[in-house]
C-alpha cells in the first residue's frame, strides 16, 4: 500500500515537472549559432552533404568514438554475462523448425538485407543514414538467419576478427587525422572530393564503413549469444 | 474541436508525448512485476526522452540538414532543422541500445537461476 | 608521446585489439592489458609532474577545430590529480584482481573501459561528452558486477543497473533542455552565459542534471542500491566502483558548480557529512 503510494506520488510530481517544462517550451526561430556555423560551413570544409553525419563523425567525433566503445562494452558486457562455463555440458534444447515460409523467405531476403544495410553506412555522408544504422540492419539481416535457423553457428574467429579489426582501424583513422590534419578524428587527412559524389568528404566514408562493420558484427555477436 | 497544424504546435506535441512516455515507462519499471516488463518500462522511458531530444531540435517549418535537390547550398542555414540534437539522439539510442541488452541478459541469467521472471521470487529486490 | 589524449588512444585500441591478442594466448592478452594500464599511469603522472612543476594547462583538441565547434579536453593541475589517482587505482586494482579477471577476456577488456572512462569523466569539457563517458564507465560497471553469477549478485546487479539508468535519463533530460536554453554543450561556454539558465525551465534542468549525478555518486539517501552491490560484487571490483566511480561523479559535479550559483562548497560538505553519518 505504501509502495503504491509513494509510485504514484512520485509519478505525479514528476508529471507536475513535465507538465512545466512543456509549458515552458517555446521552439528557437533560428539557428544557434553553433548549429548555423555546422550548417553553414559543414559542406565545404568537410564536403560531407548529411550535416548530421559530419556533425557525428567529425565535429562530435570523440562522441562518436565513445558510442562505438559502449556497444562494445555492451557486446563484452553480455558474452561475460552469458558465457558458458568450460566443461559445462551445452543443452540440446529441442528447437521448433521454423516454418517453410520463414525459411524460404530467408534465402530471398537475406541478401536483399545485407545490401541495404551496406548501401545505408556506404551512403552515410549524402543521405540519411549511417554506420549504426546500416550496421542495425545487418545485424537484423543475421537475426532473420538465426530466426529461421536455429542451428546456425556464426563463425566466431571471424566475427571477433572483423568486430576487434573494425574497431581498431576507427582509432587508427583517428591518429591519422591527428597525425596528418588538424586533430585527433578530423576528417581532412583524406581529399575532399567532389561534393556529393560517393568519394567524397575525406575520411567520413572509411570511418562510417568501419563504424558499420562493427555495428553489424556486434549485434550479432550478442543476438547469437542470447539465442541459447 | 480542431486541430490546425501550423508549425508551432509540432514541437510542443512531440514534446509533451514524449513526456507522457516517459511516464508511462517509470510506472512500468515501478509497478510490474515481471522483470521483462520491467525491462520495457525501461526502455519506454528512454525513447520517451529521445522524442524530447528531437523535439528539441525541431524549427518551424523546416526540413532535414541534407544538401540535395531540396536544400540549397546557400540558403541552407534558413532551411534547415538543428543537426546537433539528431546526432545526439543518435548517440543516445545507442547508448540506451547497450543499456538494455545488458539488462536483457541479466534476466536470462536471472531466469536460469530461479527459474521464473517474476520479481516477487526475488526476495532481496525491495525495489 | 605524453599528450593525455594517448589515455584514451591507448586503452580503446588495446581494448578492441584485446581479443585478439588473448586468443593467441592468455598471458599474452593479460600482458597487454597491464601494459595499457602501466602507460596510462605513467602518462597521468609524468603530466601532473610538469604541471605541479609549473607547466600549463593542456587543452585537448578534437576534429582540428576550436570548441565549442569541437570537444574538447582539458589536463589540468586539478584533473591531472585526480587522473592519476584513477589510473593509479586502476593499475592496483587490476594488478590484485589479475587472477580473477585474466579468465575472461571480456572482465580484462571492461576493467580498461572502466579506467578510461572516468579518466574521460575527469577531463572533458563537454556536457553530452560527460554523459557518453559516464555511460561507458556504468555499463563496464553493470557488466563486472554480475561476474560471478550468483543469485544474490545477479539481483543487486539488476537494481544497480535500473538506478544507473534511471540517472542516466535524467542527465539527458537535463542535457538537452540546457543547450536549448544556452545553444551550446561546451560547458564552458555555458558558464560564459550563465544569466540565460535563470528561468524556471533552467532551474528544472539543472536540477535534474544534478540529481543524476548525486544518484552517480551515491551519498545518503540515494545508496540503498549502492549497498547491495558492495556486498555481493566481487571484492576488488567492489573498490573500484565505490572508489573510482564517485571520483569521477565527484569531477562531474564540481565541473557543474559554476553552474548552480549556490554555495557549492557548503552544498557538498553538507552531503559529505550526512553521508558519512
Amino acid at each position: 500500500m505504501i509502495k503504491r503510494a509513494t509510485v504514484l506520488l512520485s509519478l505525479l510530481l514528476l508529471g507536475f515537472i513535465f507538465l512545466h517544462i512543456a509549458m515552458d517550451y517555446s521552439p528557437p526561430s533560428a539557428l544557434n549559432s553553433i548549429s548555423e556555423q555546422y550548417v553553414a560551413s559543414g559542406p565545404d570544409e568537410l564536403g560531407a552533404a548529411n550535416i548530421v553525419t559530419a556533425v557525428l563523425v567529425t565535429y562530435r567525433g570523440l562522441d562518436t568514438l565513445g558510442e562505438v566503445a559502449v556497444l562494445f562494452i555492451s557486446a563484452a558486457g553480455v558474452g561475460l554475462l552469458l558465457r558458458r562455463n568450460l566443461g559445462a555440458p551445452t543443452e540440446e534444447k529441442k528447437q521448433r523448425a521454423a516454418s517453410e515460409l520463414v525459411g524460404t523467405a530467408v534465402h530471398f531476403l537475406l541478401p536483399l538485407i545485407f545490401v541495404l544495410g551496406v548501401y545505408i553506412f556506404v551512403n552515410g555522408h549524402l543521405t540519411p543514414g549511417g554506420g549504426f544504422q546500416g550496421g542495425a540492419v545487418l545485424a537484423s539481416g543475421i537475426m532473420l538467419l538465426l530466426l529461421a535457423d536455429p542451428h546456425t553457428q556464426l563463425n566466431h574467429g571471424i566475427v571477433e576478427w572483423l568486430e576487434s579489426t573494425s574497431g581498431f582501424g576507427y582509432v587508427v583513422v583517428g591518429v591519422l587525422g591527428l597525425v596528418l590534419a588538424g586533430g585527433f578524428l578530423d576528417n581532412r587527412f583524406l581529399d575532399l572530393g567532389t561534393f556529393g559524389e560517393l568519394f567524397s568528404a575525406g575520411a567520413m566514408p572509411i570511418i562510417y564503413v568501419l563504424i558499420g562493420l562493427k555495428v553489424g558484427t556486434e549485434l550479432s555477436a550478442v543476438l547469437e549469444r542470447m539465442k541459447d | 474541436m480542431s486541430l490546425t497544424m501550423d508549425g508551432t504546435s509540432i514541437p510542443i506535441i512531440v514534446l509533451a508525448s514524449g513526456l507522457i512516455v516517459v511516464l508511462v515507462g517509470l510506472w512500468g519499471m515501478m509497478s510490474r512485476r515481471n522483470i521483462i516488463q520491467i525491462i520495457i518500462g525501461f526502455s519506454l522511458t528512454d525513447t520517451g526522452i529521445h522524442m524530447l531530444m528531437v523535439a528539441v531540435g525541431y524549427l518551424n517549418g523546416r526540413t532535414a540538414p541534407i544538401i540535395d535537390d531540396a536544400v540549397d547550398r546557400t540558403q541552407a542555414a534558413t532551411l534547415v532543422v538543428d543537426p546537433i540534437p539528431s546526432a545526439l539522439v543518435l548517440t543516445a539510442i545507442v547508448i540506451g541500445l547497450g543499456v538494455t541488452a545488458l539488462l536483457l541478459a541479466y534476466a536470462i541469467q536471472i531466469y536460469k537461476k530461479n527459474g521464473s521472471l517474476s520479481v516477487d521470487d526475488c526476495s532481496e529486490l525491495k525495489g | 608521446m605524453l599528450d593525455p589524449l594517448n589515455i584514451y588512444i591507448f586503452s580503446l585500441g588495446s581494448a578492441f585489439l584485446l581479443s585478439l591478442f588473448y586468443r593467441l594466448h592468455r598471458n599474452v592478452g593479460t600482458f597487454v592489458f597491464l601494459a595499457t594500464l602501466v602507460g596510462v599511469t605513467a602518462i597521468s603522472g609524468l603530466g601532473f609532474l610538469k604541471l605541479v612543476g609549473g607547466g600549463p594547462a593542456i587543452d585537448i583538441l578534437t576534429a582540428g577545430l576550436e570548441p565549442p565547434l569541437s570537444i574538447n579536453l582539458r589536463f589540468g593541475l586539478q584533473e591531472a590529480f585526480l587522473s592519476l589517482a584513477v589510473n593509479l587505482l586502476g593499475l592496483l586494482g587490476g594488478w590484485y584482481l589479475l587472477a580473477r579477471l585474466r579468465e575472461n577476456v571480456q572482465a580484462l577488456i571492461l576493467f580498461l573501459m572502466i579506467v578510461m572512462g572516468i579518466n574521460g569523466m575527469v577531463m572533458t569539457r563537454d556536457l553530452f561528452n560527460l554523459f557518453v563517458f559516464i555511460e561507458i564507465t556504468a555499463i563496464a560497471t553493470y557488466a563486472l558486477i554480475a561476474m560471478e553469477r550468483d543469485r544474490q549478485t545477479l539481483i543487486a546487479g539488476f537494481k544497480y543497473v535500473m538506478a544507473g539508468g534511471l540517472a542516466s535519463a535524467f542527465f539527458l533530460i537535463g542535457t538537452i533542455l540546457v543547450y536549448h536554453l544556452a545553444g551550446t554543450l561546451n560547458i564552458d561556454g555555458m558558464i560564459a552565459t550563465r544569466t540565460v539558465l535563470d528561468n524556471p525551465l533552467g532551474a528544472t534542468a539543472l536540477v535534474f542534471l544534478v540529481a543524476a549525478v548525486i544518484i552517480e555518486l551515491k551519498p545518503f539517501p540515494a545508496n540503498g542500491w549502492g549497498l547491495d552491490v558492495y556486498q555481493t560484487a566481487p571484492c576488488g571490483i567492489g573498490a573500484i566502483i565505490s572508489a573510482g566511480v564517485a571520483t569521477g561523479a565527484l569531477a562531474a559535479l564540481y565541473k557543474l558548480l559554476p553552474l548552480l550559483q549556490i554555495d557549492g562548497l557548503s552544498a557538498m560538505v553538507c552531503i559529505g557529512v550526512v553521508t558519512f553519518l
